[in-house]
């Protein structure tokens, strides 16, 4: 019993973890068009920066919001300064994000050496907790509520607010959005940099379950396609749920058919691409 | 003209490699309604997308009150006060109706009748009716009524209204025509496209016929109606 409940809550932790990497993933899919490829690269640097920050004692908190921002910032460069120079040359921005994801793993492998880099989870959350007589990981119950505070604060982003109506009317139609006045470019801008911060943001919460190590970029990567192929591109509600099948398939997969966890996690991604290839919750909101 | 409020002055454009437009020039009074003829490929709806900045004029001008905006970029026009009942209508099908009028919001403080989305659901009762409702659940004619609504939340002082009686039952049409109207009464200035002829000429002030990408007349209303070989050696009616 206790290993399908530990079981369970891992891959809703990891279910959690994933969205956080995911719905920056969707959203920079959703209105530019273009899977970033440097997603799990950013994702990578963000255990990293957090690691290093509380190696200088910054609280882990602290660590994890200023390596979203630094990675958001990295972010902004990457498409201010290059994709934004290859608008509209959908195959360039794919390499050219392809390409990025190398140099940041080769950089980081420079700068933090091969060695797994431990990401130590905040001292309060490191002691089980009981609940009908079975201890639960601490830390994994506190990466499913930042999970679930931030799919809130985005759905709120998103759905309740002028801003978040004028992202998804350039998901929309592009050019039409620009035609009522939307400024589709610093729109792009802040995407960028909101689904980079997030994916920065992931890899320090991450950290403490999967440490910061050469490759991590590569593990992730995979999977944020297979949630937003799932869940359908630009869909805040496919990236969550999404999230959670994958963290349910993947762990389950991984635990009880090790052999198979791969095969296991890309079926329902390929079922999906050739029965319905706009994702599950694509059209959710039409 | 002095009188213009936009004037197109030898506006050559492209699709591609694909020659469109072939020295276009009319110009728009200010508070008139102009009437843009031609039959299937004429370049009208092209004419529409390069004034909005859809498409970068190669050459020649586009200017809006003195104000030169060919080449421009679409969100920048748009935010001069150009707005675009496009064609197909290209609502945002994922957002709701009252999204679909509120992210086109454009504010002109101390104008008096100025568009606003109390306005515009006073017009359209039906979209406040369904204003909570996603904006692909409507109907085609209520979808025509939120592309309206959107253009005129931009507050325009430029309308431009491309085939809006496309694919609409005759009575929605007609409530299109006299909406039309309604908003040329308020002295909006307005370029109507259109395949509808006789709406086109029972609204407009002046009229533009184009073919192959060139213009072939430019007159008052009146005259074009009056002479049906025109008509009909240009679109083909009559």
């Amino acid at each position: 019993m206790q290993f399908w409940l530990i079981q369970t809550l891992n891959s809703i932790a990891f279910g959690g973890l994933l969205f956080l990497l995911s719905s920056g993933f969707s959203l920079i899919f959703g209105l530019m068009r273009m899977p970033n490829l440097a997603h799990g690269a950013f994702f990578m640097l963000g255990a990293y920066f957090g690691a290093t920050f509380m190696n200088w004692g910054i609280n882990f908190w602290i660590a994890a919001l200023m390596a979203g921002l630094v990675v958001g910032g990295l972010g902004i460069v990457l498409e201010r300064g290059l994709l934004r120079k290859l608008a509209g040359n959908a195959q360039g921005q794919v390499l050219v994000t392809l390409g990025v994801s190398f140099i940041i793993a080769d950089v980081c492998l420079m700068v933090w050496t091969g060695d797994p880099v431990p990401v130590p989870a905040p001292q309060w959350a490191r002691a089980p907790t009981f609940f009908i007589g079975y201890a639960f990981p601490t830390y994994r119950l506190v990466v499913l509520g930042v999970a679930v505070v931030a799919a809130v604060l985005l759905y709120i982003l998103m759905e309740r607010t002028r801003l978040g109506a004028m992202i998804r009317a350039g998901v929309d139609d592009m050019e039409m959005a620009r035609g009522v006045g939307i400024r589709v470019s610093l729109l792009f801008m802040m995407v960028f940099l909101l689904g980079a911060a997030l994916a920065g943001l992931g890899g320090t919460i991450g950290g403490p379950i999967m440490q910061a190590y050469p490759g991590l970029d590569q593990d992730m990567l995979p999977l944020a396609l297979v949630v937003v192929i799932l869940g359908g591109v630009g869909s805040l509600l496919g990236a969550f749920v999404g999230s959670f099948a994958v963290g349910f398939i993947y762990n389950f997969g991984t635990a009880l058919f090790p052999d198979f966890a791969y095969v296991i996690l890309f079926l329902p991604m390929v079922a999906v691409l050739v029965l319905m290839p706009q994702g599950l919750f694509a059209g959710a909101r039409q | 003209m002095a009188n213009d409020i936009l004037e197109l002055s030898g506006v050559h454009a492209y699709y591609g490699d694909s020659h469109v437009l072939h020295g276009i020039n009319f110009g728009l009074r200010k508070g008139s309604l102009l009437g843009l003829l031609g039959r299937n490929g004429a370049g009208k709806t092209t004419c529409m997308s390069t004034i909005m900045g859809f498409l970068n004029p190669k050459q020649g001008s586009i200017v809006l009150e003195g104000e030169r905006i060919g080449g421009a970029k679409p969100e920048t026009i748009a935010r001069k006060g150009i707005c675009l009942v496009p064609q197909g209508r290209r609502i945002f099908r994922s957002l709701t109706v009252k999204e679909n009028l509120q992210v086109a919001e454009r504010r002109v403080p101390d104008t008096p009748g100025a568009w606003t989305l109390a306005r515009v659901f006073e017009i359209f009762p039906r979209l406040k009716e369904r204003q909570s409702q996603f904006a692909g659940s409507l109907s085609g004619g209520e979808q025509q009524m939120l592309a309206i609504g959107r253009a005129l939340m931009g507050n325009p002082r430029v309308l431009l209204m491309d085939e809006p009686s496309e694919g609409l039952a005759p009575q929605i049409v007609a409530d299109v025509g006299r909406i039309i109207a309604m908003l040329k009464a308020e002295g909006l200035s307005i370029i109507l496209v259109e395949q509808n002829i006789k709406m086109t000429l029972n609204l407009a002030d002046d009229i533009v016929i184009i073919n192959t990408g060139q213009v072939v007349f430019s007159g008052p209303a009146a005259q074009a109606a009056a002479d049906h070989s025109l008509i009909s050696h240009h679109l083909g009616v009559f």
